[in-house]
């Protein structure tokens, strides 16, 4: 389906077309690099372009080895049986949290002549682990973005995430992509991605010859996904904040990764929500999944995670009780009207297909998963 | 995702169609079904309300109600949301109820924010105002906000200060018909006593714990109202728009904002005045 999709859209996609007439480039098609490669969205986006006919390479670039992936993947870790399933992907190893690091990427981008970079080496998880993320998701995102500015790249893709808007009180009802970026500033993980975000964005004003994109990713559940979202909805007791219901938004892995390669395909410009279709108030999901809430004075509750998360038993730090008790629903209307990007599946469409694969998906979790295996 | 299809979407949530039963400012179409039978044995039983000035609720797509604010708990934006709906429905008309902007400290706390949002009203803000007049949806504003309800039982029937005229600029803005409309009944049926201030109200929540009669002294029993006498009277619409060309026009939106609120002072005295007991 998706890929069907992918092609059609390439056949009529002048974008790309127009951008490729435009430099008088030698190959036919477009190079696409894409950092974080083997992570969940880069695996799955990765997939996407190499099923897409304008797309002539694929540049994928991670920590990772891509044979690691491959036994990951269950695909054939015979190297060049795995060379002839990925023909027209050429796989980097790079540290983007080594000094040098935006060298080292430049380098690369100029040997493969990549026209665009999809950068999507950032934690799904808060970690513990805070210099190591601030490392990779706030300064690898400048090492990205040296490398940009000294290749011929001209299209940036940057992943971010809606939790950058906060959840409070006061927000409007739908958060539009002008709003400003008011998460938990006490969250490291929140902290650095809205730095990533910002970072990108001040980019793309000063250099107008790079097209410049933010992907604020909402909440994405789906088999495979392995975020502190999922686990937190796979629970048998789900804790809520006691006297608040706020509205969320569940995305589709897949729409996920649909609204990921729409925006790589239309190279728009500035920030986009990529969000979940319509809402649901908390408690509806929970218990649309099977599962039973189990509402906690917000004193308590945030209590509680505070010592949960100090003795790192919890996965979530205590700043994110805001997110169980506050509005912070984000607007997608720009993605629609711009990009032409809509999620197939609704918020209770993905509640109702999900209850089971998403149990299922989690039980197959090892809790030895260090913090960059759970990159995406 | 076929363009049709994005369209037909983009169109849906322009008009607030909600997409699974819930729309994105919360409300619960189920839930206030559910709460009706309540809400109108609430109204022809115990407020006893009389509905007066139906024929002046106009029929056009961009309508603020501008209403008086007060009683310890919001009663009056569901009961006036619930009295448009009687309005403005007839034989063959489904009737057109309104969202009430409710002020912050409301919306926000526990419990009773939730069940306000399940039964339609909104978060008070500029943005959520114009989306729902975007979506052809009536508002009411309470321009008093947390004065009108923060106003003691001694100050009954008195309006404060009507906001910095926000509802005023909106019409201008937006072109929509302001409606005043005089609630009496309000703080009658949850008089504010007593405020005890409350320490920690920084982030939302309540700004202080309303005494009244009933409430705390029996637990949550006593926020259910009293049996006071309610009336709502819609006023004559006002088309600012057309007396107002600029919306930065702070003095003359001031002046508006002040001639709506002594209008509605007026039908509230003469409402109190012929209205022959409080129960």
């Amino acid at each position: 389906m998706a890929t069907r999709r992918g092609k059609t859209k390439s056949k009529s996609g002048t974008p790309a077309k127009a951008a490729r007439a435009e430099r008088n480039s030698t190959h036919a098609g477009r190079v696409v690099a894409v950092t974080g490669a083997f992570g969940f969205f880069g695996r799955r986006l990765i997939r996407q372009l190499e099923d897409d006919p304008s797309v002539e390479r694929v540049v994928a670039i991670d920590i990772r080895s891509p044979m690691e992936l491959a036994e990951r993947e269950g695909e054939p870790t015979d190297p060049a049986a795995y060379l002839q399933a990925h023909a027209r992907m050429s796989a980097h190893q790079l540290d983007l949290t080594a000094p040098g690091a935006d060298r080292e990427l430049a380098d690369i981008l100029e040997a493969e002549e990549a026209d665009a970079l999809c950068h999507l080496a950032f934690l799904s998880n808060p970690t513990h682990a805070r210099e190591l993320a601030h490392e990779l998701e706030n300064i690898g995102t400048m090492y990205v973005l040296n490398a940009v500015a000294a290749s011929q790249v001209r299209q940036l893709l940057t992943l971010s995430t809606t939790m950058g808007y906060g959840a409070r009180h006061d927000n409007p009802a739908w958060i539009g992509e002008d709003h400003p970026l008011q998460g938990p500033q006490e969250s490291r993980f929140i902290k650095d991605k809205i730095e990533a975000d910002e970072q990108t964005l001040r980019f793309g004003a000063q250099h107008p010859a790079v097209k410049c994109a933010v992907v604020r990713m909402g909440v994405v559940l789906g088999a495979g996904i392995r975020s502190f979202w999922a686990r937190y909805f796979g629970r048998a007791l789900v804790p809520t904040v006691l006297g608040y219901d706020p509205l969320f938004q569940l995305l589709h892995a897949d729409d996920a990764v649909r609204g990921l390669k729409a925006v790589l395909d239309r190279a728009p410009e500035g920030a986009f929500n990529v969000v979940g279709r319509g809402v649901l108030p908390l408690s509806r999901i929970i218990r649309g999944l099977g599962h039973t809430s189990l509402p906690l004075p917000a004193t308590v509750g945030s209590g509680l995670l505070t010592t949960l998360w100090n003795l790192q038993v919890a996965e979530m730090p205590p700043s994110f009780v805001e997110y169980l008790r506050w509005p912070w629903v984000a607007d997608g209307r720009r993605v629609a009207s711009e990009v032409g990007f809509v999620p197939e599946q609704t918020t209770a469409e993905v509640v109702a297909s999900l209850g089971a694969p998403l149990l299922s998906s989690l039980q197959t979790l090892t809790s030895s998963d260090s913090p960059l295996e759970e990159a995406t | 995702m076929s363009p049709s299809r994005s369209a037909a979407h983009a169109k849906n949530m322009e008009a607030g169609v909600p997409d699974e039963g819930y729309d994105a400012f919360g409300y619960d179409p189920a839930f206030e079904r559910r709460a009706t039978p309540t809400l109108e044995w609430l109204m022809d039983r115990v407020f006893r309300l009389s509905l007066e000035g139906a024929e002046r609720v106009p029929d056009v797509e961009r309508v603020i109600f501008v209403c008086n604010h007060a009683g310890a708990l919001p009663w009056d934006a569901v009961v006036l949301r619930a009295a448009l709906r009687r309005m403005t429905s007839g034989p063959g008309r489904a009737g057109r109820p309104v969202r009430p902007l409710v002020e912050d400290a409301v919306m926000a706390s526990p419990f009773l924010g939730t069940i306000m949002q399940r039964l339609g009203c909104v978060r008070a803000s500029q943005d959520n105002a114009e989306r729902l007049l975007a979506r052809k949806e009536p508002i009411a504003v309470f321009p008093e906000g947390a004065l009108g309800l923060g106003k003691p039982y001694r100050r009954r029937y008195k309006l404060t200060r009507f906001g910095r005229g926000g509802f005023v600029r909106l019409a201008v803005r937006t072109k929509s018909l302001l409606v005043p409309v005089a609630i009496l009944g309000a703080e009658d049926a949850a008089p504010l006593l007593l405020r005890v201030e409350l320490p920690s109200s920084r982030s939302g929540g309540l700004p202080y714990l309303p005494i009244t009669p009933l409430f705390p002294l029996l637990g949550p029993l006593g926020l259910l109202p009293l049996p006071a006498r309610w009336s709502i009277r819609v006023l004559e619409p006002i088309d600012v728009s057309k007396e107002i060309a600029d919306p930065t026009d702070n003095l003359a939106v001031g002046d508006m904002a002040n001639r709506v609120r002594e209008r509605i002072q007026e039908e509230l005295r003469s409402l109190v005045e012929a209205r022959e007991s409080v129960f």
